[in-house]
């Protein structure tokens, strides 16, 4: 049994490994940058950072990359504020109110607020987290190899059904991913889908798969755009200078911090809440924080001219959804975003199964997850207060000259993998595969999400199947299973008929 | 033809597309080895599995589709033949350009072997920043910076064993 008090003490220490303190400063100091650059977001981030994770230990990987995520969210709002321009699509309601404070001679204040409303949003759902942990340990040790099977269905229908666009290419999408999933050497003997070829026989490498489908198509965007449009794309539209010089009103003082308090807690409710819900994400829940908190504010009307309270609600509400998101990631094996599907592949590709058992059978690795987000936030405090005039100048980097970067870094990451050139190959007809489907609205998180939880859902089945001797009626009637099952069909089911009737 | 019937008529060409993988992969699977033991689930079963729900959801997407194109035929009056290009459709340049980018990515990862990860990588991206801003010395560049960053992250810090021609590949710190 999962006990959050007892795993409390392993978890901290490793945590507070030095290598893991190290690696949680870099990944905030790595997130943040990609965040300031727009048309780069913790998916992209996280995508090209994966290779990186081949040399550490799980728990390190982990804590790297989540910090990576939680930098990301943050860094979007740097240049939304300074120069009016999102680096993540979240920071849209960080604009809103952020760029009009800066141009009132408060840069520095935005900027503070961002950061510090973020930390409470990120520290609060991870306590959350924490306290309800040992909750969802009890829930997991209820299931066996037919409910983890219904659950992995029922994860891939949520994410299929809500991941927006139509939702028959979403679960064709989730299907396509599972049957990738199955190339190469079988447990059940044999190898499957090989077509002959000795390099397909360990199958697909899922850092392949990750990078060819959630980092390529946004390196082909970028270059596409680059060529067609920036051609002798330069600076940025406005001087830098100008945009961070600070009033003498420019601060932001320990009073400042208890006024925003109360939203930073109301965001932070909300994006955790938010983010423990499949598919919507910090952008949905930057939103819904930003919305909620005009309508009970006194100071509705000024909303949109640079109020505090609508900085720190959204900042700390897509910051709050990293934690959230962990939650049914690591419980149930169902990511609500592209970047949680890959957080779950780095878990996968270390050989730890997420699911319900992860909480009883995964000892300090999830408590440690979860301090690590701690840990994360409280980096992200420092590096943002103290490193503001360090990341200014990302933003004015053009991003479409980043593209050739990207791709460069792509291709020595899949060479990386084993040395060899043939991996490299396969992510580029991968990549444009993905790149295709993309254009034509098949969603890329659908295909991942059944790539990594492929594995899972076959081993459970085919082990409910020799529990209950081949009979498949019997195996997949428990309660349980047979209650998430037609929950899963029920899903499919309204999300196709609702699909129809919007386009009717 | 309206830009929604294009779209449909796409939508039913990837449709088409998955059913012909479901049909294609399904016969692959006849290939598999057959069950250990009986009611032991052989290596074609979650294959299959999958198959099929892709050609379910496949041959679903077309009757939505053509549903949708019943629809819209009786609801709309049928339009003239557009004599100009439809303004939604790609533009006919975005489409080279990805040939473009496709044959230059390709031919980094072909010479990438032979002439070492040092030039492939200098000569990839200052091509590339080349073709973006016209500046022969931004290009050459971000070149040498792409190379020193490949060079120092993965051949030395994570002593990845990349083809090197003039580099040296271990490094006294």
């Amino acid at each position: 049994m999962f006990d959050a008090f007892q795993q409390f003490m392993p978890a901290l220490f490793l945590v507070g490994d030095p290598l893991n303190i190290v690696l949680i400063v870099l990944g905030v100091f790595i997130g943040t940058a990609f965040g300031i650059l727009p048309g780069f977001g913790g998916s992209q981030a996280l995508a090209l950072m994966f290779p990186f994770t081949f040399f550490m230990e799980p728990a390190s990987a982990i804590m790297f990359m989540l910090s990576i995520y939680s930098g990301a969210e943050y860094g979007g709002s740097i240049p939304a504020i300074l120069i009016k321009t999102p680096g993540t699509s979240a920071a849209i309601m960080t604009l809103l109110d952020g760029s009009p404070m800066a141009r009132k001679g408060r840069p520095r204040r935005a900027l503070q607020i961002s950061n510090v409303s973020g930390v409470i949003g990120g520290l609060l759902s991870s306590v959350i987290f924490i306290f309800s942990a040992s909750g969802l340990a009890w829930v997991g040790l209820q299931f066996g190899p037919s409910e983890l099977f219904a659950v992995g269905i029922v994860g891939l229908t949520i994410v299929g059904g809500f991941v927006g666009g139509e939702p028959i290419k979403a679960f064709i999408g989730c299907t396509l991913g599972l049957l990738l999933s199955t190339v190469g050497d079988s447990t059940f003997g044999g190898t499957r889908l090989t077509f002959d070829f000795p390099f397909l026989y360990d199958g697909v490498p899922l850092i392949v798969m990750i990078m060819a489908f959630l980092a390529a198509p946004e390196g082909f965007r970028l270059m596409l755009a680059a060529l067609s449009g920036g051609r002798g794309y330069g600076a940025p539209n406005q001087p830098q200078g100008t945009l961070i010089a600070s009033s003498a009103e420019d601060g932001f003082g320990f009073r400042d911090f208890i006024k925003i308090l109360p939203a930073s807690i109301r965001g932070g409710l909300i994006g955790t809440a938010i983010g423990a819900l499949p598919g919507p994400g910090p952008t949905v829940a930057a939103v819904v924080a930003y919305n909620e908190e005009k309508r009970w504010s006194k100071d509705r009307d000024r909303f949109g001219q640079g109020v505090d309270d609508a900085i720190a609600a959204p900042e700390s509400s897509n910051n709050a959804v990293v934690a959230g998101a962990m939650v049914p990631a690591l419980a149930l094996g169902v990511p609500g975003t592209g970047a949680i599907a890959i957080l779950l592949g780095v878990l996968v590709s270390k050989g730890i199964v997420p699911g319900p058992t992860l909480f009883s059978e995964g000892g300090p690795l999830v408590m440690s997850v979860f301090l690590g987000l701690v840990a994360c936030n409280i980096a992200l405090l420092l590096v943002g207060w103290f490193g503001i005039r360090f990341f200014v100048p990302i933003a004015y980097v053009p991003a479409k000259l980043l593209a050739p970067f990207i791709f460069v870094l792509l291709v020595v990451g899949a060479y990386a993998y084993d040395n060899s050139v043939t991996h490299v190959v396969m992510f580029l007809v991968i990549g444009v595969f993905a790149y295709v489907l993309e254009k034509i609205g098949v969603s890329p998180l659908p295909v991942i999400l059944g790539f990594v939880m492929g594995p899972i859902i076959e081993t459970n089945l085919g082990r409910a199947l020799i529990i209950n001797r081949g009979d498949i009626v019997a195996a997949l009637s428990h309660p349980i299973a047979a209650g998430l099952l037609l929950l899963a069909l029920a899903i499919i089911v309204g999300s196709t008929v609702s699909m129809v009737r919007k386009k009717a | 033809m309206t830009s929604s019937r294009q779209k449909s008529f796409i939508n039913i060409g990837l449709y088409g597309f998955f059913i012909l993988v479901a049909g294609f992969g399904y016969l692959q699977t006849n290939g598999f080895p057959q069950p250990l033991l009986p009611g032991y689930p052989g290596s074609a079963m979650f294959p299959r599995l999958a198959l099929t729900l892709m050609g379910v959801f496949a041959a679903a997407g077309i009757a939505l589709e053509l549903l949708r194109l019943s629809r819209s035929a009786a609801a709309e009056p049928q339009a003239p033949v557009p004599l100009a290009p439809d303004e939604d459709a790609e533009e006919p340049t975005s489409a080279r350009d990805f040939l473009i980018v496709l044959a230059m990515l390709a031919s980094f990862v072909a010479v990438m072997q032979w002439v070492g990860m040092e030039v492939g990588v200098l000569l990839f991206v200052a091509a590339m920043v080349y073709f973006v801003t016209r500046r022969a010395l931004t290009s050459i560049l971000s070149g040498v910076a792409a190379v020193a960053v490949v060079y120092v992250i993965f051949c030395q810090l994570l002593s990845v064993f990349m083809p090197l021609t003039f580099l040296p590949r271990y490094l006294n710190w």
